[in-house]
């Protein structure tokens, strides 16, 4: 547990320095308050069942913004602040779940690739090779065609194309580490090697993980939206997506442009408060991009 | 060093990796919930359900051991018959390969662009870092790349709509125009190379109007990141002591910039460009979708709806394949350019 709790003590430092930095401050407000909106969102929608799209009701479609919706109503007559609150809550929720399983799968397995025995190790380079080659949102087609469609296959998709970008970054940082004392010494000793992968190797590669995992949020959430768009109608129309909201929505944006804007713009904030909240935090953890520095020559 | 040895070794490597991609797909297709051979035959309703399920299951061999099973399914992907289209009713190879050169069509156009502008723009922000250039260029590529694609592509669209419509020049939509699509053979799926090959510089003009707008958006991913990545790979170059000795000798500054700290970043631009490609290509099939052109997004939407299993899976294991040879090629690029990869 000390492993963990030291990485996110560093974390915590890395967030401190960053918050010096004016954008970061915007960036980290925002991301958290839509993080918090999203997971909230279905508790305080104004209509949690339209917002879940089980109530239908054709008299009231496409109206504009109004006290009653403040944010109008779509196509089929559904409160879009509603459905935004809980497209919300899946983009947060399955880009929080993605991320931290992914890098703790990374982690595990690109620790574990370095240290174990030669044929071992390429058989799980070689895994996240062929992971990585796969384009999730034909995994994500499969899936939702082998299974019926819903949040579980394109999680699932998303974890198998995301994991092997940590257990790269795991990988590189634990074979720099093998060949030291303080894990060869303890070989020889006769421990065994998951002993040393979770006593030695873990705690040194955590934090580049970490913070490699928090920069890719911003894509995870793109990433994610961008294949509900692209499945748009053929996904159940009811499942409230941002992604899926703005694919189908399309079509109103010279007639009934609140039914697109709304959707595309909570995505967007979302997406870049993500991005630079990580990019920066990413740049704090590089020593070399911190230091001011003007061209001498 | 690039030797024969490494290129074999790396050839097998990867021959292993498109078996892996075929057992991926094989678990896919087998271990799938529900009957196989019933996801295979697009769930069929209605008379002559029966017989189609059937015959999906002749085709899988779902009566035999798995090891035959397995060894038949190797062999008829290698042998090129991937199965016959739920939807379209022709052989999925055919079929995804168009697809798929479409898409690859506008990724290739895309990466044209950023990878140039990414590489500029990374070099002049890491040389006034800290200075109003620099965070310029950084926030504006950190803007820009977390957007998603298909948001700025659908604004991209109205807003050319609009335009077009002002000044009553056609819409820019589809991959080429009905008239020039009349009497036009495509040979390789990509109109831009075809009408090339054919002489044809009317339906290469149309099409290449026709690409760049969505050719530009999807290039935002690719050039915001390289810019980032260049920008932290040039800053590390210029901290080495090879650039400081270099400058304290009198060499010239710009001499020093494209002799001594380019040549640092250039495998970092290949590399990152190869790895872009399989998270392009998803962005790719949205910017597809909006801007009307065919292409594996299109496929895949039409896949989707009549559960087209037979192409899905067709589909994964083309572009994996692809993208697979494609790695392995910019490895051996990347050992003739930069001997220390190779281990």
């Amino acid at each position: 547990m000390t492993t963990v709790t030291e990485a996110l003590r560093d974390l915590l430092r890395l967030i401190r320095r960053a918050w010096r930095r004016p954008a970061f401050r915007v960036a980290f407000s925002l991301a958290l308050a839509l993080t918090v909106l999203g997971l909230l969102g279905p508790y305080v929608a104004p209509y949690p069942l339209q917002g879940l799209g089980v109530e239908v009701v054709s008299e009231r479609s496409l109206l504009p913004p109004s006290l009653e919706h403040p944010l109008g109503t779509d196509a089929m007559g559904r409160d879009i602040l509603s459905r935004v609150l809980f497209g919300l809550w899946r983009a947060t929720v399955v880009t929080l779940l993605v991320i931290s399983v992914s890098s703790a799968l990374g982690l595990f397995v690109g620790s574990a690739a370095a240290i174990l025995p030669k044929p071992a190790e390429t058989v799980l380079v070689y895994t996240m090779e062929l992971f990585i080659s796969v384009p999730s949102v034909l995994l994500a087609a499969a899936l939702v065609a082998a299974t019926g469609g819903g949040l579980v296959p394109l999680t699932v998709a998303l974890i198998a194309t995301w994991w092997p970008w940590y257990g790269r970054v795991a990988y590189t940082q634990a074979r720099a580490l093998r060949e030291l004392d303080f894990v060869n010494l303890p070989r020889l000793f006769g421990l065994s090697r998951l002993y040393i992968v979770r006593k030695h190797i873990v705690p040194h590669v955590v934090s580049p993980v970490l913070v490699e995992a928090l920069s890719d949020l911003g894509s995870v959430v793109i990433e994610m939206s961008t294949i509900t768009f692209i499945f748009g109608a053929s996904q159940s129309i009811s499942e409230p997506d941002l992604g899926v909201m703005v694919g189908l929505g399309l079509r109103y944006i010279t007639t009934h442009p609140w039914v697109v804007l709304s959707p595309a713009l909570f995505l967007a904030l979302l997406a870049i408060s993500f991005t630079v909240f990580g990019e920066v935090l990413y740049e704090e953890a590089n020593p070399v991009l911190r230091k001011r520095w003007f061209r001498w020559f | 060093m690039l030797t024969l040895n490494y290129i074999v070794r790396r050839s097998a490597l990867s021959l292993a990796l498109i078996v892996g991609v075929l057992l991926l797909s094989f678990v896919l297709t087998y271990y799938a919930p529900g009957d196989p051979a019933l996801t295979w035959a697009g769930r069929p309703r209605g008379p002559g359900a029966l017989e189609a399920v059937e015959r999906a299951r002749q085709e899988l061999g779902l009566d035999k051991p798995l090891w035959y099973q397995l060894s038949a399914y190797l062999q008829r992907f290698l042998s090129g018959d991937w199965g016959i289209s739920v939807k379209f009713k022709t052989p999925v190879l055919g079929l995804v390969v168009r697809g798929f050169a479409a898409s690859l069509e506008l990724v290739a156009y895309s990466f044209l662009i950023a990878v140039p502008l990414g590489y500029l723009l990374g070099i002049s922000a890491a040389l006034s870092r800290g200075g109003l250039r620099d965070r310029v260029i950084y926030y504006l590529s950190v803007a820009i790349s977390g957007t998603p694609r298909f948001i700025t592509a659908a604004a991209a669209y109205v807003s050319l709509y609009v335009l077009s419509q002002a000044l009553g020049t056609p819409v820019i939509y589809g991959r080429v125009s009905s008239e020039l699509r009349v009497g036009f053979t495509e040979i390789t799926g990509a109109i831009t190379v075809d009408s090339l090959i054919q002489g044809r510089l009317d339906v290469l003009a149309d099409s290449l109007l026709r690409i760049i707008p969505p050719a530009l958006v999807l290039s935002t991913y690719p050039m915001g990141v390289l810019a980032r990545v260049v920008r932290l790979a040039v800053a590390e170059t210029l901290e080495e002591e090879y650039v400081r000795q270099a400058v304290s000798l009198g060499i010239p500054a710009d001499a020093v910039l494209k002799r001594y700290v380019a040549p640092g970043v250039v495998p970092v631009v290949t590399q990152l460009s190869g790895l872009f490609f399989s998270y392009s290509l998803v962005e790719a099939m949205a910017v597809e979708g909006v801007f009307g052109r065919e292409g594996l997004g299109y496929l895949l939407v039409k896949a989707l709806e009549s559960s087209d299993y037979p192409l899905i899976v067709g589909s994964i294991v083309l572009v994996s394949a692809v993208f697979v040879v494609a790695n392995t090629v910019a490895d051996v690029v990347q050992a003739k350019v930069n001997p220390r990869v190779v281990v």
